[in-house]
């Protein structure tokens, strides 16, 4: 009896473990049992209290422990489920999901094995109840699942359950790049566990990533439905811009283990394959081998996660970019010409070839005084052919004087044919969408340029040439007029210097002498991006130094210059005109003494006498008010070299400072004007920078004293 | 429409120098004693029609006009190999070849008679160019037809031409050697006039200087003609290579020669080279080939041992320069010439004028890729220095020596210019010593006052006349 009171005891004990392990094994799967109510908003389960009465705190405390499992899963399957509102978007989300769901159905195999052995036990219990004989139940009791053996089982799926919805968590609502950085997160963090299930997720997940990269290096497409690829094409730019705009990188959606370099190189392949396809038409090129690459790229990826350099799939990819940045770089130097180019915009634009840039001056000088609306641009084309054939360009290449012409604006009233009139360079087809960011840059350097050659030339062709011819026609009465040649020479002298100088430093110090480190570094080139970028640094340079975007001060001072060598040329017209018609009345009166005398008349009347003398004295005081008028030209013009002088010299930047001294290289400016000497006060500390490295000394310059006063100097 | 220039040979000298000239700018050009281009020159970047204008059948024809009234050189010159180069038109040798005698006054009179014979040819080759640029004469000061005739013609040409340039090539005789033509101060005195107030812009090769430089710099006992007209030419052909091998400035004449004379009147310009090298010492002295950078060019440009011109020394110390021009040709790094005029500026190595801004300009020149030359760079001043005046001081005071005693007079008064009074050679004379004394006011502070000074002077002048004339009339 109490054997069968035991055995029934046993029974009822076991009956009620079958009972607590099979509500247990439910709520794995998130399921509400007898024992356990489950909250449907927060997917906690409770205790129920009716049931779990007669139960032990123990095994209470144990069910409930279990049942997180559920919540784990119910959170797990909330992150797997498309449109759950927590899920991870696009075909990366979707591929997260996958993965998510496979961990899902991986851990329902485990519940079900369990279930498998719950159930078996559950069987072979009755079946010992049933036959209490056939064996000794005591010896099968310890085949019965306990939550004991539950708990022992459950750390483990706990554990990875909580990663994942821990992971899916960090993810919810992420999508491509961004998504794969945030799993990308969790890696290497030392828990082999945590390290594990987040590889897994990540390599399910980047597949798509990497198909995009692969498709984008070899075909030059994008398929990206969800905005989620780290390279965007814009859709609206069009083709012309397909190099510097139509593509750019979408950085938040880059993750993080490529590194922003790389990324780069990415887009500029696929770029470079678009852009010799579309653009240049050449359909040979391409990637070598397309099948090994898209093998490498789609297959390979996992490498990069832990080494991240030198792992085949960067390798790979650098490959790759080497070659056909390599066939772009080709195509443009080679059959499109790059270089020759760049060489003619240098030439022509930036007035490299001085003969032909002389010539075309001289021929179209006429056209520059009209009125803007008279211009006529063929009048113009003709003239340039023209002076393309008389100067030495037409031994250029002659694709180069293709693409040079002349372009005449529509004018606005009170334009002058100098407003309306420029070169322009043009390029067409690749290299046209290579150059177009930079052309804007030629445009506004050409004229500064053009009109300081137009100066010069002004100076040279009118002003110095009259005052040589005119010196040797009026020899006769050259002691009279002194007074105001040799003023007239020597502020002639002034400018020409000045004009000499600064085109000498613009022409050569600057344009010439960078051109040739431009030159050396193309040399070396080995992309396309990098010919563009030393191009880009070049015209930079250049426009700082040919005062494209200087101060208000050298602006002003390039005007006065300018508008004094218009002065001049205006003046002194008017004053060798008085010159010669003086010289002529001259000449007049003397013949008429010399025909009355032959005549035998008596010579001249006292009225014809006295109108002479006075048109003497008219001429007296037209010369000397021509040199009033030229003394104040002078002051105006030294106004503004001194201050032009000034900015120059205490100018941050070394080679304009050697600009400035040598614009006065006999200190003639600083003998003259104090205020020259107050940027030199610690000139020996500037000339010995000139010489070695000046990086380091600038700036101490000006913070040592900066109010050193005249006082100290003198 | 590429600015041409024509070049003028006068005289024995002006025909030796230029035939050197010509036979260098075809060796430079590639271009062959008969004036085909050679093959290896077919692809040149230089700029040959400056200087030359193609035939029907493409050869090269020099921009040239030859004239002499007697037969010697030109003669050598049409039996050596550069025979066919020349435009056999552009040959002009006077009818009875009897030269001018080293007399200044008949090469001035033969030059009158032949103005339009001469005129012919010149007249035909300035139609034949686009856009003249300018004259180029070639010449020696002190002899016959070359300072005659070459008078004659700058005044010509600046009447006719007054648009073009007229610059001069002007040797200045021997002074340490005596001549044997003992008019030779008459001649000097009055083509230094028409220098004066015809050209535009002398460059003054001074063979005192040449030789010196000769038998100093190359270490030959007894320089020849040749060797000395190889200098000559090496300094003409650079001083055109800016012209002839275009960049980014200084390519026509006008640009050249603007910066370098402020007024008209200063426009004596002197020359410099380095390195010095003659063809035996090429062969035979590897000893003489120096490190040359930019710096050092510069540098050995500003000695006076490298100056083509022999100033004598400057006791004063008082000249200066108005304004230098380098030419460098060579290997250069462009980064290198900037700091190579700091230094110059550093170390004060020049003088410069007091009454103005100037400086030193450079010019950064290729050159003939046909030239092979053992030196890294090489360079060429162009430079206008007060200095200079000294030359024309020695011509005055030898002048005056001989024109006290009024000796040798007698060939000149035959002529139909000193036919009346001999007040050409006074007023040449007084014009030459104004130019003197303009050099030696340009080394002043105040020499803008100078015109002042004079104008003053002038007007006292000008008034007494005027009285005078009121006198007379009334």
């Amino acid at each position: 009896m109490l054997d069968y009171m035991a055995n029934c005891l046993a029974h009822e004990e076991g009956e009620l473990t079958n009972d607590l392990v099979q509500n247990a094994i439910y709520s794995f799967l998130g399921m509400p049992g007898k024992y356990l109510h489950k909250n449907e908003m927060t997917s906690r389960f409770r205790l129920n209290v009716e049931t779990t009465a007669h139960l032990s705190p123990l095994e209470c405390g144990m069910l409930l422990r279990l049942a997180e499992l559920g919540y784990y899963h119910d959170q797990l399957l909330k992150y797997a489920t498309l449109d759950s509102g927590v899920n991870a978007l696009g075909s990366l989300g979707l591929a997260f999901i996958c993965q998510l769901k496979q961990q899902l159905n991986r851990y329902h195999g485990e519940v079900a094995e369990l279930q498998d052995v719950h159930i078996k036990n559950q069987q072979a219990l009755h079946q010992m109840y049933a036959s209490p004989h056939d064996c000794d139940w005591l010896n099968e009791q310890h085949k019965q699942l306990k939550l004991t053996t539950l708990m022992a089982w459950y750390t483990q799926p706990l554990r990875r359950l909580q990663l994942l919805s821990e992971i899916s968590e960090y993810c919810q609502w992420r999508k491509g790049g961004a998504l794969a950085s945030r799993i990308y997160k969790f890696l290497h963090n030392g828990n082999p566990l945590l390290d594990e299930v987040a590889g897994e997720l990540l390599n399910g997940c980047c597949v798509p990533l990497m198909r995009m990269i692969s498709k984008w290096m070899i075909d030059g497409s994008i398929e990206d439905s969800h905005n989620e690829f780290f390279i965007e094409c814009m859709d609206d730019v069009d083709n012309e811009r397909l190099w510097h705009d139509k593509f750019r990188l979408r950085v938040h959606m880059l993750p993080t283990f490529i590194p922003r370099q790389l990324a780069e190189k990415i887009l500029k392949t696929g770029k470079s394959v678009l852009f010799m396809r579309d653009i240049c038409s050449v359909t040979s090129h391409g990637v070598k081998d397309p099948e090994w690459l898209k093998d490498t790229i789609d297959n390979q990826f996992f490498e990069i996660f832990t080494k991240a350099h030198d792992a085949s799939w960067v390798v790979a990819i650098e490959n790759c970019y080497a070659e056909t940045s390599k066939q772009v770089l080709d195509i443009m130097v080679g059959p499109h010409k790059l270089l020759v180019h760049l060489q003619g915009m240098r030439r022509y634009l930036l007035l490299g070839q001085g003969d032909f840039v002389n010539i075309f001056i001289e021929k179209i000088k006429n056209e520059l005084d009209k009125l803007g609306s008279d211009v006529y641009s063929h009048d113009l084309s003709a003239m340039l052919d023209a002076a393309l054939r008389g100067a030495n360009a037409h031994r250029d290449d002659p694709e180069i004087m293709d693409h040079l012409d002349v372009v005449v604006r529509a004018p606005y009233p009170g334009d002058f044919g100098w407003d309306v009139i420029s070169l322009r360079y043009m390029v067409l087809g690749p290299v046209s969408t290579i150059l177009e960011p930079v052309m804007p840059h030629y445009k506004t350097l050409f004229k500064p340029l053009w009109r300081m050659k137009y100066m010069e030339f002004m100076l040279c062709r009118n002003v110095w040439k009259e005052q040589t011819r005119n010196a040797k026609a009026l020899f006769v009465i050259k002691d009279e007029i002194a007074d105001a040649t040799y003023k007239l020479h020597l502020f002639t002298a002034e400018i020409m210097h000045f004009v000499h100088e600064i085109l000498y430093y613009v022409l050569f110090e600057v344009i010439e002498c960078n051109w040739s480190e431009l030159m050396a570094r193309l040399e070396q080139a080995t992309d396309l991006d990098e010919i563009l970028d030393v191009h880009e640094k070049f015209l930079r340079i250049v426009s700082i130094g040919s005062f494209e975007k200087s101060s208000e001060t050298t602006r002003c001072c390039l005007e006065v210059v300018y508008s004094s060598i218009m002065h001049l040329d205006n003046n002194q017209r008017v004053f060798y005109n008085d010159c010669f018609t003086e010289i002529s009345a001259r000449k007049h009166m003397e013949h008429s003494i010399a025909e009355s005398e032959r005549e035998g008349r008596f010579g001249l009347t006292t009225e014809q006498m006295m109108q002479r003398l006075n048109e003497r004295r008219l001429f007296e005081g037209k010369v000397a008010k021509f040199r009033v008028a030229l003394d104040r030209f002078a002051t105006e013009y030294h106004d503004a070299i001194s201050s032009f002088l000034l900015e120059l010299n205490s100018s941050g930047d070394t080679n304009l400072r050697l600009f400035g001294t040598r614009l006065d290289f006999n200190e003639f400016y600083k003998k003259q004007d104090i205020n020259l000497y107050k940027p030199l006060t610690f000139e020996l500390m500037r000339l010995s920078n000139v010489m070695g490295d000046h990086n380091s000394r600038i700036t101490g310059r000006y913070s040592i004293r900066p109010n050193a006063t005249l006082a100290n100097l003198c | 429409m590429p600015s041409e220039i024509i070049t003028l040979q006068l005289g024995q000298c002006g025909n030796q120098i230029g035939f050197e000239f010509w036979k260098r700018l075809c060796m430079e050009h590639g271009i062959s004693p008969s004036g085909v281009l050679e093959e290896f020159a077919t692809e040149g970047l230089d700029r040959k029609d400056v200087f030359f204008y193609q035939a029907d059948d493409d050869h090269y024809i020099p921009r040239a006009v030859l004239l002499d009234l007697e037969p010697r050189v030109i003669n050598t010159i049409m039996t050596s190999a550069y025979s066919k180069l020349y435009n056999p038109e552009n040959v002009y040798l006077s009818k009875h070849g009897g030269g001018a005698g080293n007399n200044w006054a008949s090469g001035y009179s033969q030059g009158d008679k032949l103005q339009e014979e001469i005129f012919d040819i010149i007249d035909r080759e300035a139609d034949g160019s686009d856009s003249l640029e300018g004259f180029v004469l070639c010449h020696s000061i002190a002899g016959g037809t070359g300072s005659g005739m070459g008078s004659f013609l700058m005044e010509r040409l600046a009447d006719r031409y007054p648009k073009k340039l007229i610059q001069t090539y002007s040797v200045f005789p021997n002074q340490e050697e005596i001549s044997d033509v003992v008019v030779q101060p008459y001649n000097s005195m009055l083509t230094l006039r028409r220098l004066t107030t015809a050209a535009d812009s002398v460059v003054v090769l001074d063979n005192t200087a040449l030789n010196r430089i000769a038998c100093d710099r190359l270490h030959l006992q007894n320089p020849t003609f040749t060797q000395i007209n190889t200098l000559v030419s090496t300094i003409m052909s650079v001083s055109t290579t800016t012209l002839r091998y275009p960049s980014y400035m200084n390519n026509n004449l006008i640009g050249l020669t603007a910066p370098l004379i402020p007024t008209p009147q200063l426009h004596f310009l002197m020359t410099g080279y380095t390195p010095l090298t003659s063809d035996a010492n090429l062969s035979n002295q590897a000893v003489n080939v120096r490190k040359t950078t930019v710096l050092d060019v510069m540098r050995r440009l500003l000695q006076p041992k490298n100056m083509m011109v022999s100033t004598g020394p400057d006791k004063t110390n008082h000249h200066c320069y108005i304004s230098i021009l380098n030419i460098i040709q060579g290997e250069v790094d462009p980064t290198q010439v900037h700091k190579s005029l700091q230094r110059i500026r550093e170390r004060k190595l020049a003088q410069f004028i007091p009454w103005g801004p100037t400086s030193i300009q450079v010019a950064l020149s290729r050159s003939s890729p046909y030239v092979q030359s053992s030196h890294r760079v090489s360079g060429l001043m162009l430079a206008n220095h007060t200095s200079i005046c000294s030359l024309f001081e020695r011509a005055l005071s030898q002048y005056d020596k001989l024109r006290k005693r009024g000796a040798f007079l007698d060939q000149f008064r035959r002529e139909d210019i000193f036919k009346d009074d001999l007040s050409e050679l006074d007023e040449s004379r007084e014009i030459v010593d104004g130019l003197v004394q303009e050099y030696e006011a340009a080394t002043r502070v105040d020499y803008l006052e100078f015109s002042a000074n004079k104008a003053s002077k002038s007007d006292d002048d000008t008034k007494s006349e005027e009285s005078k004339s009121v006198k007379s009339d009334i």
